[in-house]
């Protein structure tokens, strides 16, 4: 009898602290309900275009997806080019113009790649240097300039246009509006450089209760 | 001889009389009916005993007293109608008018059709420099003086994925060689244990799957802090301490200051997304490691992400389902 109120006893204890264990069948599925979501959404939100409003954008069409890009060459801070050089591209001759700075491009160390492979001229045009110059040849704007990024970095180009790369701008539906690779990256030392994490991190048992 | 007693039981549940409203006038008197008429009488004694003692009937000061009556004894956010929304809206903006001399403006904005948030975090990209973090602490008027943060960037090492190992207090210079940083906030889980655990139904679900908290209705028990399995919610050791730093843009279920003693953490920015809006966190990202969108639109990011690339959840098996990817490269 005793052995039994004691197995009795025991059956309860258990039973009542069996912790409740989610169980992955249960509750609401969350993938079913995206997938089954194949037509666009139809959401009335007609001020998402605020946020993108003084944005200024080139449209960029490629491989069926049709977004803006944001502009560069209206915020280069050292152009029109010719209004210093002439010529070639490497000749800085007298045509420094009034006001402007010698030492514009004093900065700019090439950490791109191996020298073997970056060279200034690999981007820039030598001759019409207002614009970039792709592998090819061909002379690009310097608002597209993900077309020469992208004839190296394939993969980065198709994770940008859908947007698995790069960053959007303001909204987060409506016009969609993306930075350009040289938005984030500076063309000449691509890699992100180290810096100071922003913020200190408080725990709970160090913060100041007294108020 | 326990089916006896069982039987029993059963026998008295069955006879007891159901529970009973006392009739009062056209309507039944309940205890819930009861004490809101006793309270409202309440309030106007309480407003009468303040303007007689009160020798300077100083009249902000009064108003200040009678908003915070209406405040105190509010409904929870969820079950108030439109107009309710509207009125509590404006007394909370008139309030912290009367206290601070500023005018924000506090949006009630609901859930829109057709949207179910999701959000993406390459961890390939995050460089670990928590700019995320200072910008959501200033949108989303988090303490100072505490250190409130609703979003935590992991340190981790490379071949290793367990948060256990991770370094969650950086502060040195990031990115360090041979590591990769994972940010964890609220994950807005389809399944969210917290909703779950909630004894007064101060927290829940939206309909475009953000999960709010009414911070006038939550009582500070915690529980929710404690069956989130991700670290996600944060719980006020004190007023918020601002100065004149306060985000005026505000949501009702989102940044407006709250008070000491009750839970908050991250609401997907809901003051900004629905208005279309990005998050502060996505916003501020100098990587673009951060991704937010619809998952029910398939020509968003996010899902061309889910589609497209590795992705991966914290803790899976848990059946939590976060609205909260991380991908690689």
């Amino acid at each position: 009898m005793r052995a039994q109120t004691r197995l009795f006893v025991m059956i309860l204890i258990l039973g009542a602290s069996e912790p409740r264990v989610a169980d992955a069948t249960e509750g609401h599925k969350l993938w079913p309900t995206i997938e089954a979501a194949s037509e666009p959404a139809r959401v009335d939100m007609p001020q998402a275009a605020e946020w993108v409003r003084g944005v200024h954008s080139e449209p960029v069409q490629i491989e069926g997806e049709a977004f803006g890009v944001e502009t560069r060459s209206d915020k280069m801070k050292h152009t029109p080019c010719d209004g210093c050089h002439d010529g070639a591209f490497k000749k800085r001759s007298a045509g420094f113009g009034e006001g402007s700075d010698a030492l514009a491009h004093e900065h700019i160390r090439l950490a791109h790649a191996s020298k073997a492979i970056m060279r200034c001229e690999t981007c820039h045009d030598t001759e019409a240097f207002t614009k970039l110059k792709s592998l090819g040849g061909e002379a690009v704007s310097f608002d597209h300039a993900y077309q020469i990024c992208g004839a190296c970095h394939m993969g980065e180009l198709k994770d940008w246009r859908q947007g698995a790369h790069g960053k959007r701008l303001g909204n987060w539906m409506g016009p969609r509006i993306v930075l350009s690779c040289t938005g984030c990256h500076d063309p000449h030392r691509p890699v992100f450089p180290a810096k100071r994490h922003a913020v200190t991190v408080t725990l709970p048992s160090e913060w100041n209760r007294s108020k | 001889m326990l089916q006896s007693l069982l039987n029993k039981l059963v026998l008295w549940r069955n006879q007891r009389p159901p529970p009973r409203a006392a009739s009062f006038g056209a309507k039944p008197l309940t205890r819930r009916r009861a004490l809101g008429a006793m309270l409202k009488g309440g309030t106007i004694t309480a407003v009468a005993v303040q303007q007689a003692c009160d020798v300077t009937t100083d009249p902000p000061k009064l108003e200040e007293t009678v908003l915070k009556w209406h405040e105190y004894f509010k409904g929870n956010f969820r079950l108030m109608t439109a107009e309710e929304r509207g009125a509590t809206v404006e007394r909370l903006e008139r309030l912290a008018e009367l206290e601070s001399g500023k005018h924000a403006t506090i949006s009630a904005q609901g859930p829109h059709e057709g949207v179910l948030f999701g959000y993406a975090f390459n961890i390939s990209k995050c460089q670990g420099y928590g700019d995320c973090v200072k910008a959501c602490v200033e949108e989303n008027n988090l303490d100072r003086e505490t250190g409130m943060q609703y979003i935590r960037i992991w340190e981790m090492k490379k071949g290793h994925m367990s948060l256990e190992s991770a370094n969650g207090r950086i502060a040195h210079d990031v990115p360090v060689e041979g590591h990769f940083y994972l940010g964890t906030q609220c994950f807005h889980c389809e399944n969210p244990p917290c909703v779950d655990v909630c004894p007064v139904g101060a927290t829940w679900k939206e309909k475009d799957g953000i999960v709010v908290i009414d911070y006038d209705w939550c009582i500070g028990c915690r529980y929710c802090e404690a069956a989130c399995p991700y670290w996600g919610r944060r719980f006020n050791w004190g007023a918020p301490s601002l100065a004149d730093q306060v985000n005026q843009t505000q949501h009702y279920l989102g940044n407006r200051p709250r008070k000491k003693g009750v839970m908050e953490k991250c609401t997907f920015c809901v003051q900004r997304t629905r208005e279309g809006r990005q998050p502060a966190c996505v916003e501020a990202c100098p990587t673009g490691a951060r991704v937010f969108g619809n998952l029910l639109d398939p020509n968003s990011e996010i899902r061309k992400i889910l589609a497209t690339k590795k992705v991966f959840r914290l803790k899976e098996e848990l059946g939590t389902e976060p609205k909260f990817w991380y991908y690689m490269d």
